[in-house]
């Protein structure tokens, strides 16, 4: 393959579906991040039926694979835009595992702070919003980290339902260039960059983490 | 564990009949019926979903960015004709059939083979074009006639939502099917060698050897069966189809129709027997 | 479009079919993952200096980038490099590779977790380090990876539904196949669903009980 068709490729890659992999991705983020939080506060509340509702709603979509949600939500919903099909499923699926780190996060810390909030004045919203979801998502945010990687690494499934992002840029390059295994190594090194930022800056904050369990930072 | 265990069962019973309740429900819409033609004529506007992935039928110019066809030029006119504005939508094939049904379009515009399984959800109009379904090979293929596809080494490629998966299973059961997730992969898999043929129309089959010189070919065997398309609209839309069959035939007898297919079809249109006489 | 039924009884069969391929190909990702994984994690406690380096590499990349994009890596572009793969195989690969990646980190972070005065304890009464990690670390990593390993298997039976993007035929596959031909999405889709959160349900009912039986021991 000539010099030119690999520059074309990049390119493409580039300009076109980085660009529309990144707006799906910080698009789901974010929404995952609401509803998860929001999911997590209520689960870590523990109120008996909405937990038992809760759990089977999470217990059924971490069992459905992703591309068959991504399939569920496209063919039986009444949305026909690809982009916000892939971003609800994207939602959905990422929000339900934020919110089990979310809860754990919250299980976690004492209720030590909740009383201590209470005593200086705060309503049960207020301690939580400003004492412990900072803390939890301090404490939590190497997993938190790792479910954006996961995060990243679905929006290349949405290719599927016809999603044009990285993936599918690179499939079509293949059809216009042939040469798929040198097309596909370029497409797994856009995601590689991406990802692996996000896993190196989480790894940092788990050391950091953990000296800080031990008294040195 | 038996407190957790009894909601759980609750919740799953629950969840259960609601979806068994929603099938049944389906059908039973409180929406008053309008009738699609007569708001469109009322409203001045025409939503049409179209597939500008298929030269010549419908195509993007890849200069102006503009969707542009054969079926293209057709819907175009019959909006003249209406005096109503027109709004086109280019969706993937898997989002046409669905998108009409949901109401997103009133009509579609596009390669829509017509087939009689496909009547029993959606109402076609009488065909615009006649052609046929063939099966590109590849280049050094030694298939050739269609008989050589009815035999287990040979595996044919076909996509989601394809009209052609019904006749596959009837005239080649013998044939291996593989699903691929659009064109692009099957195309590769076929220069590959990974399958030996896939079917299409002919218009597609001849758009991947003017794509792809000398990678592919068609099978020397005529058609395997002859395709037409037509416009498709909503079932209960009889009044519009009816008026896009009158169009077909009116501009077939005025010259405009002759005008259109050899502009984008690139020979002289001759009316033939087959096929409701196109 | 939504679950039918007297439909989902109808396709029954056929679904069922699909199950059972996706179990065979998921029974054999799991094992041979677990396999390799352990493997590999084991080789790369061991810290001899290339390896290591070029295993963490392995890891990375496969951990850091879509499942999707290695499959077609492997489907389309092995046979530009002279390697044509069954599809079957190919698919196959990817998710081992995929899945023997997280894996290798679950064992190389049990092991490593273990106190280290153990392993120096052991080495200063002339146990050789192989025998150290195999006979003893190893046994240990084991007992407290065990719940997050088991873990693995619901993730290798969602990632073989990727599989019917390489013209696998699995459960995901039929329920395409269904929708493609009846357009009954609901049915299809809800109906495979069902198979694969039973599947899921069963799972994590048997991690339950290995992490019960492990805290009796």
């Amino acid at each position: 393959m000539e010099l030119s068709k690999h520059l074309i490729t990049w390119r493409l890659l580039i300009v076109q579906g980085l660009p529309q992999t990144l707006k799906l991705a910080l698009v789901s983020l974010a929404l995952s991040f609401v509803v998860g939080v929001l999911l997590g506060v209520i689960r870590s509340r523990k109120w008996i039926i909405i937990n038992q509702i809760l759990g089977v709603y999470l217990g059924v979509i971490r069992g459905i694979p992703f591309l068959l949600l991504l399939l569920l939500i496209y063919f039986t919903t009444p949305i026909r835009d690809i982009f916000i099909a892939s971003v609800v499923t994207l939602t959905v699926f990422n929000s339900s595992y934020i919110s089990e780190i979310i809860a754990g996060g919250i299980d976690g810390l004492s209720q030590g702070q909740f009383k201590a909030g209470k005593s200086l004045g705060m309503n049960g919203i207020e301690v939580m919003c400003y004492v412990i979801l900072p803390q939890v998502l301090n404490l939590t945010m190497p997993a938190l980290l790792g479910q954006m990687v996961i995060l990243i690494k679905g929006t290349a499934t949405c290719s599927a339902i016809g999603y044009v992002e990285i993936t599918r840029t690179g499939t079509v390059a293949m059809e216009a260039f042939g040469n798929p295994q040198i097309i596909y190594i370029y497409v797994m090194i856009l995601y590689f960059v991406m990802c692996h930022a996000l896993t190196v800056i989480g790894r940092k904050l788990e050391i950091k983490g953990k000296l800080k369990m031990i008294g040195k930072a | 564990m038996k407190k957790g265990f009894i909601s759980v069962m609750l919740v799953i019973l629950l969840v259960l009949s609601v979806l068994v309740g929603c099938g049944q429900g389906v059908g039973s819409a409180k929406e008053e019926r309008v009738d699609t033609l007569q708001r469109i004529v009322e409203d001045g506007k025409m939503v049409v979903g179209v597939r500008a992935r298929f030269p010549p039928i419908g195509q993007v110019n890849s200069t102006t960015g503009e969707i542009e066809g054969f079926v293209i030029d057709l819907i175009k006119l019959y909006a003249e004709k209406l005096d109503v504005k027109m709004e086109m939508k280019n969706v993937e094939w898997a989002a046409l059939i669905p998108g009409l049904l949901n109401k997103d379009f009133d009509i579609l515009a596009c390669h829509m083979t017509r087939t009689v399984p496909r009547t029993a959800s959606i109402a076609l109009s009488d065909p615009f074009i006649l052609t046929g379904t063939v099966a590109v090979l590849n280049a050094n293929s030694r298939l050739s006639k269609w008989d050589d596809l009815n035999s287990s080494n040979v595996k044919i490629g076909i996509t989601e939502g394809n009209v052609y998966i019904d006749i596959i299973e009837q005239r080649f059961p013998k044939a291996e099917m593989l699903t691929f997730a659009g064109k692009s992969e099957w195309t590769e898999a076929l220069k590959a060698g990974r399958i030996d043929c896939i079917l299409d129309g002919e218009f597609a089959g001849l758009d991947m050897m003017d794509i792809y010189p000398g990678s592919f070919k068609i099978l020397p065997d005529g058609y395997l069966d002859i395709e037409t398309y037509g416009f498709a609209t909503r079932y209960e839309d009889l009044a519009f189809i009816n008026s896009m069959n009158i169009f077909l035939q009116e501009i077939k007898a005025s010259g405009e129709f002759g005008r259109i297919y050899e502009k984008w079809i690139g020979k002289e249109w001759v009316p033939t027997l087959e096929a409701n006489a196109i | 479009m939504q679950f039918n039924l007297k439909l989902f009884i109808r396709f029954f069969p056929q679904l069922l079919n699909g199950y059972f391929a996706t179990l065979k190909y998921a029974g054999v990702g799991i094992l041979l993952s677990l396999l390799f994984g352990l493997i590999i994690g084991v080789v790369l406690c061991m810290r001899i200096p290339v390896i290591t380096f070029i295993l963490k590499w392995y890891i990375d990349i496969f951990r850091e980038t879509p499942l999707i994009v290695q499959m077609y890596l492997l489907y389309y572009g092995l046979p530009y490099m002279g390697i044509l793969l069954s599809a079957p195989v190919a698919g196959m690969m990817a998710i081992i590779l995929n899945e023997s990646a997280f894996v290798a980190e679950i064992v190389r972070g049990g092991i490593e977790s273990i106190n280290p005065g153990q392993e120096r304890a052991a080495l200063s009464l002339g146990f050789g380090r192989v025998h150290l990690l195999i006979r003893i670390l190893l046994p240990q990593a084991l007992k407290s990876i065990y719940p997050s390993l088991t873990g693995q298997a619901s993730y290798v039976l969602k990632d073989t539904s990727l599989l019917t993007l390489v013209t696998i035929v699995e459960l995901t596959s039929v329920s395409r196949y269904l929708n493609s031909k009846y357009l009954i999405p609901g049915t299809a889709f809800i109906g495979s669903a069902i198979f694969y959160v039973v599947t899921f349900w069963v799972i994590q009912f048997v991690v339950y009980l290995l992490q019960r039986r492990q805290k009796w021991n």
